[in-house]
């Protein structure tokens, strides 16, 4: 919760998690950048979780480690947040929005972190709606709160597990957006894990594609878009569609079609 | 570093045994220390020269609990005296009046449960009866029903009857809407749609009324048996004392410790195969 | 056969309600009076509802109905208190539950009641005794309800907490407490309707002639006082409806953020 927001850079290496005779993850290595936007995607089963919970030091691997700034981690590292796929469980139903919001900053003085939870109720967009209860409030509302929560604390790394997964589809575009756009201002560094293909090429600088359980690193992709990016143009580029056609095939285990015509065909033959 | 050193999840494997071993001695050490505690602080206030007049030692309890309940021969089936005379007329006007009020209960709950109009006409009446201080009525009951058995047996009944009565109007009102559909879809008889649906839908409702009634009928057991009785355990409760029979006091209590214990495991038993299809259902929901 | 039928509205409910009582009231005293039952001790409403209006003006009685009141709260207090925080221990660690498994499991079934003339013999006679006795009867559906609520707190709404780096005992003070508070209180509502009968009972069983139970035993020792008998057992019963009621209202207005709690 330091106040001097420089972004935070993790990294993984040899990453392994076995539970008794099940391997779930056989080996991750992989970097999240400072300052940009990770996107992990994976078919279901492949571990993203546990990958999740070990990134966060909510568990610890069976071999490997991950890199926080430099440091090893044991324990939640300083300065990360995160966001639970889903709301209604991680909001605490007994709170008040302000209160579920400054949940984190009980050490801070009350001045300043009602300051805080103001500016980043203002940050989501629910400026005004501090008294409500979060069961009083639409789905998208809700995890508006979670990642007004998660801001708050002014974190160097923001952590989303399937964060949109269980709003509607106007909704997720809604908070994409939002959430290029808070990354854009506070510059901070965010991981996303995502089931989901579009909103992987949307959201990312870079995605990691892992393959089936145990999972591995399938492939590193850099994604070079133009940013700010728009719902409309960004998912009519034709990088964007080569993109997300290219995650696709990697995690159907499909070959990569021949550029060009036959594209098509192979597709049908494979 | 220490990510790095810490121990797999414990799986299946030969290495784990002693390691598995040793949690279950350990176990068995921490259930252990609080009866132990237990057992002495009541051995120790037997001894005490102030209360110890009062306080029969443990060791006193089960001798004469074996004596007064156990200590027949084989043409007694090797129950003592006070078993014959005392528990086994005790137990079996508890039981009497706990399968009267079942039945009374299962039957008239269902039949107001059906019938939202019939239910809300007697709803206060219900919620009285459930907040009634049955034992108090006992000296009304011995002049309404005359001396022996009976008067005991209705009182019994009378007391644990309301939350057998008010789970199964509960459970019949909330047999969910889909399930009442299927009965009305397929054109179920009437006799299905009670025996298949109504019941077992309500069924686990009444399980949780006739727990509550099942230990409420031992205290009713014991009040009925205080007045005009010359035998019971809830005579004995009142006679021993009145005797200076500390022992005998305290071995009853044991007896009916005892009691409650059997009849909580038999209707566990019961409840896991009757219900075993609803802890299935309600499973995922957890 | 009709299974589903509209629910009724709380004004037809309270309507029927009112009717059904007073026409069961009216068949009772009808066929008494007509002697199409009798025998004696048969309870004539009306003379039990005048009985009752008596009794609520008479300050013999009123004195004992809190002497009732005070011993019964007093119990309750005890029983919450040992159940919340036994219960909620047992909840949350595992060694605690361990350690005291096996001697709830043996207590429980013990009926409370028996237990009452031992604690008159060792506390003298008192209310302290008689509100023990009602503890130990309330203490059980508190002390489940709270491991339980414990046992089962949301582990997504734990590890929330976990990664804001709150330290366990904050976990367990500001996130594992307040998510089981509402069913702790079902608990306490469930035992304040049991504590007002085992209070009276206690009363009518060590029979010091304190209490409602003390009044009664009194009365029901002359046959002609039988009216006075049913009116004072209906009267603790109303006293019963009206607690359960309150503590109804008080579960909404305190708990009523408990349907935010996922399933």
């Amino acid at each position: 919760m330091t106040d001097n927001q420089i972004p935070a850079e993790l990294v993984m290496t040899g990453i392994a998690k076995v539970y008794g005779t099940n391997r779930a993850i056989d080996d991750i290595s992989a970097t999240v950048p400072a300052g940009q936007v990770t996107v992990i995607v994976g078919p279901s089963g492949a571990g993203k979780t546990t990958l999740l919970r070990i990134i966060c030091g909510l568990d610890a691997p069976t071999s490997g480690q991950v890199h926080f700034d430099g440091a090893p981690i044991d324990g939640v590292p300083d300065g990360l947040a995160m966001v639970f796929q889903d709301y209604s469980r991680s909001l605490f139903p007994w709170l008040r929005v302000e209160a579920n919001v400054g949940f984190p900053l009980r050490r801070i003085d009350k001045k300043l972190r009602r300051s805080r939870v103001m500016e980043a109720l203002e940050a989501v967009g629910l400026a005004g709606k501090e008294h409500l209860y979060p069961w009083e409030m639409s789905g998208g509302m809700q995890q508006r709160v979670a990642i007004a929560r998660a801001l708050a604390c002014h974190p160097r790394l923001l952590v989303m597990d399937e964060p949109y997964a269980s709003v509607d589809a106007q909704t997720r575009a809604e908070l994409e957006d939002l959430l290029l756009t808070i990354q854009a201002t506070m510059k901070i560094t965010v991981l996303v894990v995502t089931h989901d293909i579009d909103e992987s090429v949307y959201l990312a600088d870079n995605i990691i594609v892992l393959s089936k359980a145990p999972s591995r690193v399938s492939e590193e992709i850099p994604v070079r878009l133009a940013r700010p990016r728009d719902q409309i143009t960004t998912k009519e580029d034709a990088e964007f569609i080569r993109l997300r056609a290219h995650v696709l095939r990697l995690l159907r285990n499909i070959p990569e079609a021949p550029t060009g015509a036959g594209s098509l065909a192979a597709k049908v033959t494979a | 570093m220490s990510v790095l050193t810490r121990a797999a999840q414990p799986g299946v494997s030969a290495s784990d045994l002693p390691r598995r071993s040793r949690l279950i001695g350990r176990r068995v050490v921490l259930s252990a220390i609080v009866p132990i505690l237990i057992l002495l602080v009541w051995w120790l206030g037997s001894l005490s020269p102030t209360k110890g007049l009062f306080i029969a030692s443990p060791l006193a309890t089960v001798v004469r609990t074996f004596q007064d309940f156990l200590g027949g021969n084989a043409s007694h089936l090797f129950l003592g005296t006070v078993a014959w005379q005392d528990l086994l007329p005790s137990l079996w006007r508890a039981t009497v009046g706990f399968w009267l009020a079942l039945v009374v209960g299962v039957v008239v709950g269902t039949a107001l449960g059906v019938k939202p109009v019939v239910a809300a006409l007697f709803q206060p009446l219900v919620h009285l009866g459930r907040s009634l201080p049955t034992p108090a009525l006992l000296g009304v009951f011995f002049l309404l029903f005359g001396t022996g058995d009976w008067p005991k047996v209705l009182l019994i009944a009378f007391g644990v009857i309301w939350p057998i009565l008010f789970n199964t109007i509960d459970g019949v009102q909330g047999i969910g809407t889909g399930r009442a559909h299927v009965a009305e879809v397929f054109k179920l008889r009437r006799r299905d749609v009670l025996f298949r649906i109504l019941l077992p839908g309500a069924a686990p409702k009444i399980f949780a009324g006739a727990r509550v009634a099942l230990s409420l009928s031992l205290i009713m057991m014991i009040i009925s048996e205080l007045q005009k009785s010359r035998n019971g355990l809830g005579y004995l409760l009142v006679a021993t004392q009145r005797n200076f029979d500390y022992p005998g006091f305290w071995s009853v209590l044991l007896v009916l410790a005892l009691i409650g214990i059997i009849l909580n495991i038999i209707i566990v038993r019961i409840e896991r195969r009757v219900l075993a299809w609803h802890q299935g259902a309600t499973s995922q929901h957890d | 056969m009709k299974l589903i039928s509209e629910p009724l509205s709380l004004l037809k409910r309270i309507v029927l309600g009112v009717i059904g009582t007073l026409g069961i009231g009216l068949i009772l005293e009808v066929l008494i009076r007509t002697r199409v039952i009798s025998g004696a001790g048969l309870p004539l409403p009306s003379a039990v509802v005048r009985q009752g209006y008596h009794l609520l003006g008479n300050t013999a009685f009123l004195t004992q109905v809190f002497y009732t009141l005070r011993e019964w709260m007093l119990g309750l207090l005890i029983a919450s208190v040992v159940g919340v925080i036994l219960g909620g221990l047992m909840g949350a660690i595992p060694t605690v539950f361990t350690m005291f498994s096996l001697p709830v499991e043996v207590l429980r079934p013990l009926p409370a009641i028996a237990i009452g003339p031992l604690l008159l013999l060792l506390l003298g006679t008192s209310m302290l005794p008689m509100s023990l006795t009602v503890a130990a009867a309330c203490v059980w559906p508190i002390l489940f309800n709270a491991m339980y609520a414990m046992r089962s707190v949301d582990p997504v709404a734990v590890q929330t907490a976990k990664t804001m780096h709150v330290s366990p005992l904050g976990i367990m003070a500001r996130v594992r407490l307040p998510a089981s508070l509402p069913f702790m209180f079902t608990g306490i509502r469930v035992s304040a309707s049991i504590g007002l009968i085992v209070a009276v009972s206690v009363e009518l069983l060590l029979g010091s002639g304190g209490g409602i139970g003390g009044y009664i035993l009194l009365a029901s020792t002359s046959a002609s006082n039988l009216d006075v008998v049913y009116a004072a057992t209906a009267v603790t019963g109303l006293l019963g409806v009206l607690v359960s009621g309150l503590f109804a209202l008080a579960d909404r207005a305190a708990f009523g953020w408990k349907k935010g709690l996922a399933q």
